[in-house]
């Protein structure tokens, strides 16, 4: 049962949040000249890393924020919160 | 029986409260203090118990948490309670008590003849033995036998308490060191939890004797003490009957507390009766003490061999002795304590077993004063007598623990207390991902690093306040006979299953486990886990320290699915929402169920007509005069600003851009992956002002969808979202004589066909309450969706209806709804689509394909999958034999009269008797269904085929005549 | 409900959501201009009473109001300011309902719906967080030290206060 400190509201308890999976996951800018192989990518072939992962979190039962958590997969240890569009911290 | 075990005198028991009490039918006394185990112990009762697969009569042999044994089911009818250890149930005046896998008692079980099937129930026998002819006929008979209570199937009467909270420190466990580490916390500022699952606190000390001390006091003053300190501390709360039952991330602990008592319910008092803590901590220390480990010998599973810190307990808590010629049996020094008590409080004749040989110098001293008979260098090998032990055979053992056989004796004995050393309990700090290793010298499984924010104190951490030796320990007697030497109690596993295992590949701990099903029971292997590791070890020629732990899972003791589900139960299960205007359809005589999270009218029956009749007469009415229906949980979205177009034409398959203020339109939303997830209807309700509308169960899931687009990928559009579906409810006026009713309430706005045409959207007033009015039609009719506030539905409701008296006007549910738009072809997302459904199987491709502009979704349409010829596309079916209407799920068969298996070509999405028609109609996605038109196929379901002709979806009024009226 | 200890209740209040685009933050001062209230910039600030504004979300508020005049006439003046900007008003009074609680229990009471941690709250004065209560979306708003209003989407009224009777029956009647 994580405690999640959303960006707005601070620490709260992780009934209230909705996880999207993984952060960054960039969209091609234009996907109609993105290949089969390149679209296949950014649909489907995403990370599962043990050890540091950076998702994308939502306050769904709060402020409705989206915001990135850099999580450990085998510790549970929230290493950083930051917010949506900024660049993944060092961890 | 008067309680002939009880001892005259002592005991934290109050002998002035005398309780009655049943176990298996018989009438027993006992007193205010006792658990059911030591009161049936008191009363002499020796068979409590019978194993759970080859049903051996068994004793108790322990006094908390890790009783194996007497497992029983207490209370009847619907507040039967099962699977409860005897030692855990406070005893109370009136309970009644069952044994559990036996009958008609734990003393005559006829299910003890399954001991004569021993060899056929061998580890792992559903694999081996009952196989032939197949294991399916033996199955059944198996499933019945197994299991040992049985649940109720009424519904839990009892209700349950769900709280969060928060504290500094939460202290696990009221013992000795527990105790000690809250004085030390109460001392600061911190807010302060001690728990402790025991009525009282005091954890070992409770057992302790006269002669005990603590710091230089008597144990009891020195307890008595401390409890006051806290007691009177305001930062501390001390929780008894509290059981820490998982630890989980972020130092989050769950407690089940016991709450209430049996006065409570006869007083007729519907309290909860328990109440889980979910326990946020800034800190947590275990204190979680240990576990005393039995010997393993031959038939050590008798009646009246017990643990000896169980022998002790009982007689110094409860003043329960049940035994004359008592024999102790130990490997360490804890039990030496045990044999001086049961000497001091009278037993006649006293015998200590002791493995190790020589030193001890000042024990050896005092169980000669104590008139204890010491055998060092000895060891128990067998126990003799079937309903009950009467004697054990003891022979000399060397360091190695090999048996001089020539020289075993036996002594008499009729209460046996054994201690094989102690493990501490590692549970909690296991859950918490702290790791364990193996101690030699203890010998036992200890915590070492931790990696949430806690601590292990005491027992719990191997702190032993007695010597223990650097020994070899001896986990089995390997001389003695393997299948006669029981390990795992409940379950029945014996040292010759875990070498049965083992010589069967079965050698790593968690296939151990699961292979021999050792610590699977209700007792979760406390008094097996760490023998059996030692056995495997021993078998498989590995030291302890190579072999790995099973994984410890919540919870520590097993606790009632009730607790977990707290108040989420009946009407609270699901948060269920309802309509403003719910008492008003009500009134009406509607029928409801649950819609998409909504409390929905289905049907409205009259004077007892059958659903089926009344979802046919509502679907006429909007054909032939007007229906009302309340739609008000359709999803209503406000988007506003600068690039409100172009985020929504991102959003959509269509382009919003060239949406007119005033105007209407149609829209598909995709996923990423092409997919349809949603459809509903889009109005621009000014120059770069939308109402997004959505179906009622996607409601809040498109809410979120254009939020997170918006948030996440294009925060640079300027556009601002708000959902409003609640604001608004929705009143549908719909059928041919809709405009003519409508305009007896509306003024404005202008209702002519030419100023208000099908699909689109005007501002106005409707009996006096403003409203947005919509005309748009999911039924195939003349329709109009009018939003006003909410809470003003009943009302207007009521003024249509009143209206429409001479015209008759009905009020129409969703079932009638879901019929008309079949009738119509017009789909229903999730029933008509599946997660794998593109715009163009349901006839929508050209709209994607003539847009220029990237929309989600798009790229996905041109792969390879999305352009197969063979797809699957939404048709109609036409039933062939008459009156037949094809069930939903229904597979089209590639050719008639095909047998399964075969690979269907299509399945029915929707179908119904169309009372429009007077015949069956259902919609389809078929494989080239588009191609197929006018084509006979055979459906198939469930061994019945259906012969039915292709047809485009739409059967009725395919030009949209009565929709542009 | 019967005594001091918890009481339960069902104000009927007028309320609008006020929800600000990137663009039209500039907004800001017309709206305090418009409404009479400088609009909370963080979580937990509540500004005025009656019209009182809670924030929801970054630039988004709930602005509430008792008496149904004052709060067409506050509508009204606030559209006005986001008329032409990427801005929304719209009337929530039919979407929002308030349960009141309050009594010297009412914070045991809370603590059986939501998971919030009260010692973190300022010790005294009017706050309000967006949290989840018995699994649903809500506004969770002090007025006083013992007293509640939790702000609950309409069609989810029914469940709470329903959990919460439970609750407060059993705070009642069993002093647990």
């Amino acid at each position: 049962m994580l405690l999640i400190s959303c960006p707005y509201c601070g620490a709260r308890d992780e009934v209230e949040f909705f996880c999207a999976g993984e952060s960054h996951v960039v969209r091609p800018p234009s996907p109609e000249s993105a290949s089969d192989a390149e679209w296949a990518q950014y649909l489907f072939f995403h990370g599962n890393p043990r050890g540091v992962v950076c998702e994308r979190w939502r306050h769904v039962l709060g402020c409705n924020q989206w915001f990135n958590v850099a999580r450990n997969t085998v510790t549970h240890e929230i290493l950083a919160v930051y917010a949506m569009g900024e660049r993944r911290p060092e961890v | 029986m008067t309680q002939r075990h009880r001892l005259p005198q002592g005991g934290a028991i109050e002998r002035d409260r005398v309780l009655r009490f049943t176990f298996d039918g018989r009438a027993f006394e006992g007193f205010e203090g006792d658990t059911l185990a030591s009161a049936l112990l008191a009363n002499g009762a020796g068979i409590v118990g019978r194993s759970f697969r080859l049903h051996r009569p068994r004793g108790l042999l322990a006094s908390g948490l890790e009783e194996p044994n007497c497992i029983v089911t207490v209370g009847e009818g619907a507040a039967a309670q099962t699977n409860l250890k005897a030692t855990e149930v406070q005893l109370s005046d009136g309970l009644v008590a069952r044994s559990v896998n036996a009958w008609p008692s734990a003393r005559f079980d006829v299910g003890s003849v399954v001991s004569a099937l021993r060899p056929l129930l061998v580890t792992g026998f559903y694999y081996k033995t009952f196989m032939w002819p197949r294991w399916a006929l033996y199955e059944p008979l198996i499933r019945r036998l197994a299991g040992l209570g049985r649940a109720s199937m009424l519904q839990d009467p009892d209700r349950y308490d769900v709280l969060n909270a928060s504290c500094d420190v939460l202290i696990v466990g009221g013992g000795p060191a527990g105790l000690s580490a809250a004085l030390t916390a109460a001392a600061s500022a911190a807010s302060v939890v001690l728990v402790d699952a025991d009525r009282s606190f005091g954890g070992t000390l409770l057992a302790a004797g006269e002669a005990a001390r603590i710091e230089g006091v008597p144990a009891r003053t020195w307890l008595a003490r401390t409890l006051a300190t806290l007691q009177q501390s305001a930062n501390v709360r001390l929780l008894a009957r509290t059981l820490a039952t998982g630890y989980y991330d972020h130092n989050l602990v769950t407690l089940v507390e016991q709450l209430g008592s049996t006065a409570d319910i006869a007083l007729g008092r519907n309290a909860p009766r328990q109440r889980l803590w979910r326990l946020r901590c800034s800190k947590v220390i275990l204190a979680t003490g240990a576990i005393e480990r039995p010997l393993v010998f031959q038939n050590n599973d008798r009646p009246g061999i017990m643990l000896a810190s169980a022998v002790a307990m009982y007689v110094n808590r409860y003043a329960v002795l049940t035994g004359t010629d008592v024999v102790i049996a130990t490997d360490n020094d804890s039990a030496y304590e045990v044999a001086e008590t049961v000497a001091a409080k009278g037993a006649p004749r006293v015998t200590l077993v002791d493995t190790r040989l020589g030193g001890r110098a000042e024990l050896s001293d005092r169980m000669m004063r104590a008139g204890v008979r010491l055998l060092p260098g000895h060891r128990v090998v067998a126990a003799h007598g079937r309903r009950r032990v009467r004697a054990v055979t003891v022979a000399p053992c060397d360091a190695t623990g090999e048996i001089d056989a020539a020289r075993a004796a036996k002594l008499r004995a009729d209460l046996v207390g054994v201690s094989g050393g102690w493990s501490p309990a590692v549970h909690l700090f296991s859950q918490s991902g702290g790791r364990l290793t193996y101690d030699t010298k203890l010998p036992a499984f200890v915590p070492s690093t931790a990696r949430q924010a806690v601590t292990v104190v005491g027992a719990a951490r191997g702190d032993f306040d007695f010597a223990n030796d650097n020994k070899r320990t001896m986990w089995h007697v390997r001389s003695g006979k393997a299948a006669q030497q029981w390990v795992d109690f409940q379950n029945d596993v014996t040292v010759d299953d875990i070498w049965t295992a083992a010589t069967e590949g079965y050698a790593s701990p968690e296939h151990l486990k699961r292979y021999t099903t050792l610590s699977m029971a209700v007792d979760q292997g406390k008094t097996a886990n760490v023998n059996a590791l030692g056995i495997l070890a021993d078998c498989t020629g590995r030291s302890l320290s190579d072999i790995a732990v099973t994984t410890f899972r919540p919870p520590y003791s097993p606790i009632p699915f009730g607790v977990l589900a707290g108040r989420r139960r009946n009407d609270l299960f699901v948060p269920l929402r309802r309509l403003a205007a719910h008492e008003r359809h009500e009134a009406l005589g509607a029928r409801f169920a649950n819609y998409g999270g909504w409390l929905r009218p289905e049907c409205y029956a009259r004077g007892g007509e059958s659903f089926e009749r009344a979802v046919q007469r509502e679907a006429l009415a909007a054909r032939t005069a007007a229906v009302l229906f309340d739609a008000s949980p359709l999803g209503k979205i406000e988007v506003k600003g600068r690039d409100a177009a172009k985020f929504l034409s991102r959003i959509y398959i269509s382009n919003i851009a060239t949406l007119q203020p005033g105007a209407v339109r149609y829209g598909l939303m995709l996923s990423e992956g092409g997919t349809i997830i949603d459809d509903g209807v889009v109005a621009c309700l000014a120059k770069d002002h939308y109402q997004v509308g959505t179906t009622s169960a996607g409601a809040q899931r498109i809410a979120a969808w254009l939020e997170e687009w918006r948030q996440c990928e294009w925060p640079g559009l300027d556009v601002v979202t708000v959902p409003v579906t609640t604001q608004f409810g929705t009143v549908t006026l719909a059928g041919p004589l809709a405009r003519t009713l409508l305009s007896q309430l509306v003024t404005d706005p202008d209702l002519s066909p030419v100023a208000f045409p099908h699909l689109a959207v005007r501002m106005g007033s409707v009996a006096g309450v403003a409203a947005r009015i919509l005309r748009v039609s999911y039924t195939g009719e003349l329709s109009y969706e009018i939003n006003v506030p909410a809470r003003q539905v009943a009302s207007l409701w009521e003024r249509l209806l009143s209206l429409g008296e001479t015209v008759g006007v009905t009020p129409m549910g969703i079932e009638a709804l879901m019929l008309l738009r079949a009738e119509k072809g017009y789909i229903h997302v999730g029933a008509d689509t599946d997660a794998t459904t593109i715009p163009d199987d349901i006839g929508f491709g050209q709209i994607a394909r003539n847009r220029r502009e990237d929309f989600i979704g798009r790229r996905s349409l041109s792969s390879a999958e999305a352009t197969r010829a063979d797809r699957w596309q939404l048709v109609g079916l036409d039933s062939l034999a008459s009156e037949r209407v094809i069930p939903v799920g229904a597979q089209c068969l590639p050719r008639s009269g095909a047998q399964p298996p075969v690979r269907p070509c299509g399945r029915v999405t929707s179908s119904y008797f169309s009372p429009t028609l007077q015949r069956p109609i259902a919609l389809a996605l078929l494989e080239r269904g588009r191609q197929r038109i006018g084509e006979q196929i055979e459906v198939y379901d469930l061994g019945e085929r259906y012969a039915a002709r292709v047809a485009p979806p739409t059967f009725y009024d395919p030009e949209g005549t009565r929709l542009n009226a | 409900m019967r005594n001091d200890r918890i009481r339960l209740g069902l104000p009927l209040v007028a309320g609008m959501v006020v929800r600000l685009g990137a663009s039209a933050h500039g907004r800001l001062d017309d709206l305090a201009r418009a409404s009479g209230i400088v609009l909370p910039d963080r979580p937990g600030e509540v500004a005025g009473e009656m019209p009182v504004a809670l924030w929801r979300a970054p630039f988004e508020w709930l602005v509430l109001t008792q008496g149904r005049n004052q709060h067409a006439q506050l509508l009204d003046r606030v559209q006005q300011v986001a008329a032409d900007a990427t801005a929304l008003v719209v009337d929530y009074s039919d979407a929002s309902s308030v349960v009141e609680l309050s009594g010297s229990a009412a914070t045991a009471a809370l603590a059986r719906v939501c998971t919030l941690d009260f010692a973190t709250w300022p010790e005294s004065g009017a706050y309000c967080v967006p949290a989840a209560c018995a699994r649903v979306s809500t506004l969770v708003h002090r007025l006083a030290p013992a007293r509640f209003w939790l702000h609950v989407d309409r069609s989810l009224e029914q469940y709470l206060w329903t959990w919460l009777q439970e609750v407060v029956s059993d705070l009642e009647d069993f002093d647990q």
